[in-house]
């Protein structure tokens, strides 16, 4: 490793990590991933400082092919990282089918509570949902 | 007290053939109460209810049949509706088979599906593809479910009110919703009942379904059939 390499590298590392504490400190990240990823940047930079051990560890592991070592490494971690991000979307995906479920549920019940004070249920004067419907936003 | 029935209607773009249908409901069963669930419908379809006088339930976008059931459901149990019946919008379901199913209810089934195939109809034939793809899902909800269903899509269906109750958080809300239910509701220990019924050609909008997007749906599904079916017996192992 020249240290030209080495300095692009730390250079690339360093940009990486001031632009996700940026976002943070924007509110445009939630602090939790700062965590994710300032960890795979401090994993990183001592590569840099020792690229030897690069080949000590893929020495060990039977890797013939010490660059393959790093490959593996970043795709298993990034492999892990998109399993965690789909669990998320899952979860909200099921929290925002939910809202609007919930949503539907109480445009239905608005014109019951505004214009028939019986609650009973049956379907409420046809005025009164009319009513309803002027107030919504996309009638 | 009466039984309260409600007549749930998933409708997406259905301003065609909606009317017609609630027409029917109000001549031919008036004494039922009537909820559409606009599945966040671009046409007049909300209008279209509400100038019908029935109740609505407006989705600010579009989940999907089974969202728009799962509101239904949630519907009818906070209304303490005592059962409900999932009715098509376009006009394939008859009101006069109504009875048929709340019948099987009455004797204490949870789950009623009205079956096209066991129907006297002769004019609904399948395709060969089809057709096909559904015999495999049959045997895969046979040997899954052990017992026998002759039509697994079927959207024709009566839930009695401790059925409603539990799809109201656990109803499937993917595509291919009701099979997906069947093997739910056979595994929570529900009684599924089948009933032949006659359906009708759909009057209005377009089957919901393209090939590309079908056969992920349908692999999707075995996929899941299999994930519950395992799911299920190490929670039994466990409770031993």
């Amino acid at each position: 490793m020249t240290p030209r390499i080495r300095i692009v590298v730390l250079a690339i590392t360093l940009i990486c990590l001031l632009l996700i504490v940026r976002q943070v400190r924007r509110r445009e990240m939630r602090p939790s991933y700062l965590l994710i990823w300032t960890a795979l940047i401090v994993v990183i930079i001592p590569l840099v400082a020792f690229p030897n051990a690069v080949d000590t560890v893929s020495e060990w592991l039977g890797i013939y092919y010490p660059p393959a070592t790093i490959f593996l490494a970043a795709t298993v971690i990034l492999f892990l990282i998109s399993i965690h991000f789909s669990r998320q979307i899952t979860r909200l995906e099921e929290r925002t089918r939910i809202l609007a479920e919930e949503l539907a549920l109480l445009r239905s019940e608005a014109p019951v509570v505004r214009g028939d004070s019986s609650a009973s249920g049956l379907p409420p004067p046809a005025d009164a949902v009319v009513g309803s419907r002027v107030a919504t936003p996309r009638a | 007290m009466p039984i309260r029935t409600l007549v749930i209607i998933p409708a997406f773009n259905e301003e065609e053939s909606l009317p017609a249908v609630l027409a029917t409901l109000r001549t031919g069963a008036p004494e039922f109460d009537v909820l559409v669930v606009d599945d966040g419908s671009t046409d007049r379809t909300s209008e279209v209810a509400t100038a019908a006088g029935v109740q609505l339930a407006r989705l600010p976008f579009n989940l999907g049949i089974g969202g728009a059931l799962r509101t239904g459901f949630r519907f009818a149990v906070r209304n303490g509706y005592d059962r409900a019946i999932q009715f098509d919008a376009d006009g394939q379901h008859d009101v006069a088979e109504l009875d048929t199913l709340l019948a099987e209810v009455g004797r204490g089934a949870d789950l009623v599906v009205g079956t096209r195939f066991a129907s006297t109809d002769p004019t609904y034939r399948p395709g060969l593809i089809r057709g096909g793809a559904m015999n495999v899902l049959r045997l895969a909800m046979s040997i899954l479910s052990g017992r026998h269903f002759s039509d697994t899509s079927s959207g024709f269906r009566a839930f009695s009110r401790p059925m409603l109750v539990y799809f109201a958080h656990t109803y499937p809300v993917e595509y291919m919703d009701s099979v997906e239910a069947l093997l739910l509701a056979c595994y929570a220990g529900f009684t599924v009942v089948e009933r032949p019924v006659v359906m009708h050609e759909r009057s209005g909008g377009s089957p919901s379904s393209r090939n590309l997007k079908l056969v992920y749906h349908y692999l999707r599904l075995l996929v899941v059939l299999v994930a519950m079916a395992s799911l299920r017996q190490r929670r039994g192992a466990r409770a031993v």
